[in-house]
């Protein structure tokens, strides 16, 4: 079939205009109508440049107050409770004046902090020792300072608890299930031959809360209308809690000689001119 | 499988856990709280697949299975 020159503009007119009317309606599918699936952080989600925390000693007076920290964290994080201390499973733990701050003891410090059971974490360090060891990146350095792990990748070699100088971390040298007493249905547990430890609540973080430890201490000053012994927040934030905390109180880390740059300072407290 | 393993690695290593879909519908990432909420039947929903596959992932060896109802 022939086509005249008549109807030939006519085709190539209708073509024109049905072109230039095109892009906009492609557009228009794409952004509304085509969208591809994505992932989003919350928007509930806390977010921070580097986070850290701020632990109060001098606000931890009785044994209950330590239990009750431990227990809010150990009993979302299903973290078992074994008997022999080889085995133990530790995100956060007490121990001695003396283990905490090696190097720093001498015979004329206070009895009252010579004796203190001083509550211990994962320090989130800036340069961590751990990362740099993991051969397979199951432990790595997020954005916002937090030293995370990804069970599915640790394959138990434990390097990472060699390099980490604060015994920060536990291995699973039995499967713990048995060991926990009450799962919590919404926190996976681990499984033997997994290293673990305290991840600063990223769970909780990504949810909108603060660590669980740090939110309970807060409950418990509430209760006895005291001040808090634990503070979170940002470290590059001028206004948030931490830094007003260390902005006026002097502070103390662990084993600052090593350079690993912890993210959880220690207010020893100790009398009116500590 | 393969969405799981994209959700965790949005999940554990980015920190990203909302999950929107097509039709603009968003989702927690999580295996224990929202895979396993509809799909609550492990058996129907994982095991028919990997036993007749062969397989034996570990992802129960941690995450905690959902309690059957009936099976």
């Amino acid at each position: 079939m022939s086509i005249n020159r008549r109807q030939f503009l006519k085709i190539a007119g209708i073509s024109t205009v049905l072109g230039v009317g095109g892009a906009p309606v492609i557009n228009w599918l794409r952004n509304d109508c085509l969208e591809a699936s994505h992932v989003l952080t919350d928007e509930k989600a806390l977010t921070g440049k580097h986070w850290a925390m701020v632990i109060d000693m001098s606000k931890f007076e009785t044994e209950e107050d330590y239990r009750r920290v431990i227990q809010a964290c150990h009993s979302i994080h299903n973290v078992p409770n074994f008997d022999n201390p080889k085995d133990s499973i530790k995100w956060i733990w007490a121990d001695t004046y003396e283990h905490t701050f090696p190097g720093q003891e001498n015979e004329y410090i206070p009895e009252e902090v010579r004796h203190k059971p001083f509550l211990l974490l994962c320090n989130h360090c800036e340069n961590p020792p751990c990362v740099r060891v993991c051969p397979t990146k199951a432990t790595f350095k997020r954005k916002d300072g937090i030293v995370m792990m990804d069970q599915h990748r640790c394959i138990g070699c434990r390097f990472c608890m060699a390099a980490c100088p604060f015994g920060a971390r536990s291995f699973n040298y039995k499967d713990p299930r048995p060991f926990i007493k009450e799962e919590n249905k919404e926190y996976p547990t681990r499984t033997i031959g997994v290293v673990e430890k305290c991840t600063f609540c990223f769970e909780r973080l990504s949810k909108g809360l603060i660590p669980a430890c740090v939110e309970e201490s807060q409950k418990a000053a509430k209760e006895a209308g005291k001040e808090p012994g634990m503070f979170f927040g940002d470290l590059e934030d001028p206004s948030s809690e931490v830094r007003k905390v260390l902005g006026t109180r002097y502070s103390i880390r662990r084993k600052p000689e090593l350079g690993t740059q912890p993210s959880v300072f220690y207010i020893i407290g100790g009398g009116k001119n500590a | 499988m393969k969405l799981l393993n994209n959700w965790r690695d949005s999940a554990v290593r980015d920190g990203s856990r909302l999950y929107v879909n097509t039709e603009g519908k968003a989702y927690t990432i999580s295996l224990q709280n929202t895979c396993m909420h509809c799909h609550s039947n492990k058996k129907k929903f994982c095991d028919e697949c990997h036993t007749y596959m062969a397989v034996n992932p570990y992802c129960w060896n941690c995450h905690i299975a959902p309690k059957e109802k009936e099976t």
